[in-house]
């Protein structure tokens, strides 16, 4: 890899996520704004306040997700079209993904905020969904706790980003007839062999077997935001070893 | 200097695309790589520019591993049949992209060419027809000014006017700017005069490898009546022979004799489009 290619490299793909993230945001604000006028309205028939997860960040996740999986193939060709080698594609990528995490988490934070200033007065306050799982208080979140939020977001942002790119480099890497088989496997497998297996089998241990580790995923985020950050961390660096595994010998024409 | 290609061999399933190629591309000259589909060209090609891996064997750029290496492949670009550009990218940026990358590129020179040959810079890459598609990618070639340039079908779609007009571009780029130039393409007749190297490549195995002139004095072509030109070429070593009518054309090895030709046969030079089908119809029949 050579750092003289890095910069228009990044310059280069940045450019197109750098715009779609300037839609989402704004597709987002005007939503929220939406939101706001309909909670207004409703308040009016509300005894007391409630919080509300803002939906922000569960489609900013999506959002990076399909970025994830759009930009490494996107991007590859475009880079090798001018002379760029894989693993300064690669790199690229990862700064790629790190960029997008920051961007989207700051202007959510900021989003939120200014949306939770909006709808304190009206009964129904919108909180980051890090102050819904880990604060111990109840209604107006914090500075800190948007701190604790943007610190929970960005490694999750990654890792989601990250899974895309993984998804996409499998698709891309299999031949075409295990590309149908996987596309029609895999959601078979998970939503109707396993629940029905599941069930008929005896003591559920073809149930217990999978959720069994998941539950212990779930208890290790829960234990704390550290925690959560570790686990997004981790997972982060499983996938994005994975596509570079997959990605390194990739035809690219 | 220059591109080197060591024991490169590539399969695809059952097939060898490549077998064991040895070839030098050294610096400047201008190289035709000839072949019939399927010969192995472009996929040599996209070996070089490390957009497919070889299964053995090693790229040399300027004395460097070319495998993953982004000085030694930033000094090649590579036009290709298929684009690489994002489906809703302008022409315009796209030329904006092309100097982000390589700092000689010649943007003023490009736009230029683009209004010679009536491309839209504002189009968007993926709406335009094939011969523009070509032209798109033909004036970022010729402006990149890398010291290897790539040429996979660059004439594909084009009309007569704009592939002349390429062909004078590229000649005068050439003489400006001498460069590494590799020319694969199927119309051989356009672009014999301006190949100074010519590689031929069949079934993954390179045929000849050696100057245009060198190739091609080594032989000549004899017509005129079938009879008359049956006669003349007793126990000569005929590469190959066409009949049309009562003409026959035939291509012979060696020189000619110095002795003066039989009234109403005429003596030709060979050239490179006969040279290849003659060899092609060779390898086929000794393939039979």
């Amino acid at each position: 890899m050579n750092k003289h290619y890095l910069v228009p490299a990044f310059k280069s793909s940045f450019r197109g996520v750098l715009k779609s993230s300037l839609v989402f945001v704004a597709i987002m604000i005007a939503f929220i704004i939406i939101n706001i006028v309909i909670a207004g309205i409703a308040a009016n028939n509300m005894a007391s306040a409630k919080t509300t997860i803002s939906y922000f960040e569960f489609a900013a996740m999506v959002m990076v997700f399909v970025l994830g999986i759009c930009c490494i193939r996107e991007d590859a060709r475009l880079l090798i079209q001018h002379g760029v080698g894989r693993t300064t594609t690669f790199v690229t990528e990862i700064l790629i993904a790190l960029a997008t995490a920051l961007l989207l988490t700051i202007a959510g934070e900021i989003i939120l905020g200014l949306t939770q200033l909006a709808t304190q007065n009206i009964g129904n306050i919108e909180v980051p969904l890090a102050y819904q799982i880990y604060s111990q208080q109840y209604g107006i979140a914090s500075f800190s706790d948007y701190l604790l939020s943007a610190a929970l977001m960005i490694p999750t942002y990654l890792m989601v980003f990250l899974l895309g790119m993984l998804i996409s480099m499998i698709f891309y890497r299999l031949p075409k007839p295990w590309k149908i088989v996987v596309a029609i496997g895999l959601p078979v497998l998970c939503f109707i062999v396993i629940p029905f297996v599941g069930s008929y089998a005896s003591g559920d241990w073809l149930i217990t077997a999978i959720v069994y580790p998941l539950r212990l995923l779930v208890k290790f985020c829960a234990a704390g935001p550290g925690n959560c950050v570790v686990a997004a961390l981790a997972f982060s660096v499983i996938f994005g070893i994975c596509s570079w595994l997959l990605f390194r010998k990739a035809p690219i024409k | 200097m220059g591109i080197e290609l060591k024991n490169i061999t590539k399969r695809f399933g059952d097939t060898l695309a490549l077998n064991n190629i040895n070839l030098n591309f050294d610096q400047p000259k201008i190289y035709g790589l000839l072949g019939n589909n399927g010969a192995g060209k472009t996929t040599m090609l996209n070996i070089i520019s490390n957009r497919i891996f070889p299964d053995s064997g090693e790229v040399i750029v300027d004395d460097e591993q070319a495998l993953d290496n982004d000085c030694a492949l930033n000094k090649i670009f590579m036009l290709s049949e298929k684009n690489l550009y994002p489906d809703g990218m302008k022409v315009e940026r796209a030329f904006e992209e092309a100097a982000n990358f390589y700092q000689n590129f010649q943007m003023d020179q490009a736009l230029e060419m683009a209004k010679q040959f009536g491309l839209k810079t504002r189009k968007k890459i993926n709406t335009l027809s094939t011969g523009y598609t070509s032209i798109f990618k033909l004036i970022v070639a010729l402006n990149v000014n890398t010291p290897y340039l790539l040429l996979d079908e660059p004439v594909l779609g084009l009309d007569a006017q704009h592939r002349d007009l390429f062909y004078k571009l590229l000649l005068e780029k050439y003489a400006n700017n001498p460069q590494t130039i590799i020319i694969s393409t199927h119309l051989i007749a356009e672009v014999a005069s301006l190949i100074e190297h010519t590689i031929i490549i069949r079934e993954g195995k390179i045929l000849r490898d050696m100057p245009s002139e060198e190739l091609l004095s080594g032989g000549y072509t004899i017509s005129g009546p079938a009879s008359l030109v049956n006669e003349y070429i007793i126990g000569k070593q005929v590469i190959t022979q066409n009949t049309l009518g009562g003409l026959k054309t035939a291509c012979i090895a060696g020189q000619p004799d110095p002795v003066p030709l039989p009234e109403n046969l005429e003596l030709g030079k060979l050239n490179l489009q006969d040279y290849f089908i003659q060899l092609m119809n060779k390898e086929d029949s000794d393939h039979e």
